[in-house]
């Protein structure tokens, strides 16, 4: 009887116990797989680590506070035909404005980086953070040593507390194929920091990203960079500290920065921050005039849109936005008068 | 009605004062991801959790009248300071050893998941205890355990 009952036991043990790898989870405030992102991370690392079919994790609903759980994603096997995919949808994505309510958002003060990205062929797109430690090295979107086949998009950084050392997004060492394309990046504050870090020996492109407001560097490049490396588009503007630099290189300057704003290694050095963009403190979407409309290079190959999903066509701007001037909906009025009235609203 | 009333100011203080804890109860395969018993993360009392936050991958903890923001830090990493170059704190940066640096080593664990019921309480008076009985791990001696289990 005690044999049967263990059996038993061992059986709804077994049946508790055995997970099987869900690829497509969903993360919302209720109502979905996961509540907290880390934990539906923590899902794949624990039953998808060699996984047979791409990984998905999607973000939605209306969120009322930030998550405020770190995360970090490692040990997973992913492949160019199994990748992992972060990407937030409906009223979980941003505006392309800073904000952390209504849209997903990541915001923790642990004493360690924020989010890190340990793994292969994986995409994080779409989602704002904030880190908000007074620590030393945390930083808020780390690409991991060693990692290759990484896509950080869309995304919007705040930073302001973080302690020495700190970056905004920072791709370490040894990295290949890693693209960061159209995130915005703004008040970092970090001392030997950057909004954007490009580290070391690294196969980079950094691409129309927004970077405003650091202390240390906008975007640092170092200078060991492959050469395969590409610095386009990118506009960084109002670092604090003129011995380093809105695009700011240690070491030799690559020569594949091009189209790029700063007051070093730059190449459009003629900015006024008031006239580029909405405000400076959470819209950073360019206003007309902006020296940063029409400056840029046509890098269709990579990648057609700008952070809002709006299609980038004709010059391109440099920076996160594309400014679209099209006032489409032209509401015309001839008056008993004559004068003419134009009603319309501006898409950003 | 006095009776009531207090119940009711206690249930009151106790959803707002409470913390949860959602501890991971099974070890995934490779080193830096979760292992069993690391708290993963720590929600104020009352969170609704997703359908997947719960067995077989994890439990709830929930702590009356213990505050959110004093555990919170159980949900941190265990990290090491790295640098290209040890003289320049430029090329520096925290590198992920463990994906969390706090597991828990109550008994409780256990009896949740092998009643498989998901989420429990913690008694009041046993509180101090359950704190005592989440530990962290040492960077030192689980670097040389990561590396052990790299091998394998």
């Amino acid at each position: 009887m005690k044999k049967l009952a263990l059996f038993l036991l061992m059986m709804v043990w077994g049946g508790v116990a055995v997970a099987t790898c869900t690829p497509d989870l969903t993360v919302c405030p209720s109502g979905c797989d996961y509540s907290v992102l880390d934990s539906a991370v923590s899902d794949l690392e624990t039953n998808c680590a060699s996984p047979s079919s791409p990984l998905t994790i999607t973000i939605s609903g209306s969120w009322s506070g930030s998550d405020t759980t770190p995360v970090s994603i490692s040990g997973i096997g992913t492949s160019s035909t199994n990748k992992f995919t972060l990407t937030s949808t409906g009223t979980a994505r941003h505006s392309g404005v800073y904000s952390t309510t209504g849209n997903y958002s990541l915001v923790s003060s642990s004493a360690t980086n924020l989010f890190n990205s340990g793994i292969h062929y994986a995409t994080i797109d779409g989602i704002v953070l904030r880190n908000t430690s007074t620590a030393a090295y945390p930083n808020t979107l780390l690409i991991g040593n060693y990692a290759h086949d990484v896509t950080v998009s869309n995304c919007i950084v705040r930073q302001g507390t973080e302690g020495y050392g700190s970056s905004g997004i920072y791709t370490y060492t040894n990295n290949a194929n890693i693209y960061i394309i159209n995130n915005i990046v703004f008040g970092s504050s970090a001392d030997y920091g950057a909004g954007i870090k490009a580290g070391y020996f690294g196969d980079f492109h950094l691409l129309n990203n927004t970077v405003y407001g650091s202390f240390s560097n906008g975007v640092a490049i170092n200078g060991s960079s492959s050469t395969n490396a590409t610095y386009k588009n990118n506009l960084a503007f109002n670092t604090w500290r003129q011995n380093s630099g809105d695009i700011y290189s240690f070491g030799t300057t690559p020569t594949a920065v091009t189209n790029g704003s700063g007051n070093s290694d730059g190449d459009i050095s003629s900015l006024v921050a008031a006239d580029i963009f909405e405000n400076l403190t959470d819209d950073f979407h360019v206003v007309a005039g902006s020296d940063a409309i029409d400056v840029g290079t046509d890098l269709h190959t990579t990648f057609t849109v700008d952070i809002d999903g709006e299609t980038r066509s004709g010059t391109w701007d440099i920076g996160a936005d594309e400014y679209v001037s099209a006032v489409t909906s032209y509401g015309l009025s001839i008056l008993r008068g004559g004068s003419i009235i134009r009603g319309g609203s501006l898409i950003k | 009605m006095q009776n009531l009333l207090f119940l009711l100011m206690l249930i009151v203080c106790q959803s707002v004062m409470g913390a949860e804890l959602l501890v991971q109860v099974v070890d995934a395969p490779t080193p830096q991801a979760p292992k069993k018993y690391d708290v993963i993360a720590v929600r104020p009392d009352g969170w609704t959790w997703g359908t997947k936050e719960g067995l077989p991958q994890f439990v709830v903890v929930k702590l009356p009248g213990v505050p959110e923001s004093e555990v919170k830090f159980y949900e941190d990493q265990l990290i090491e300071v790295v640098c290209v170059d040890q003289n320049d704190p430029a090329t520096c940066h925290g590198e992920i050893v463990r994906k969390r640096k706090n597991y828990v080593t109550s008994k409780i664990i256990n009896t949740i998941k092998t009643k498989n019921i998901s989420k429990a309480f913690v008694a009041s008076k046993d509180i101090a205890k359950f704190k005592t009985d989440v530990k962290a791990k040492d960077l030192a001696a689980e670097k040389v355990k990561v590396e052990a289990e790299k091998v394998k």
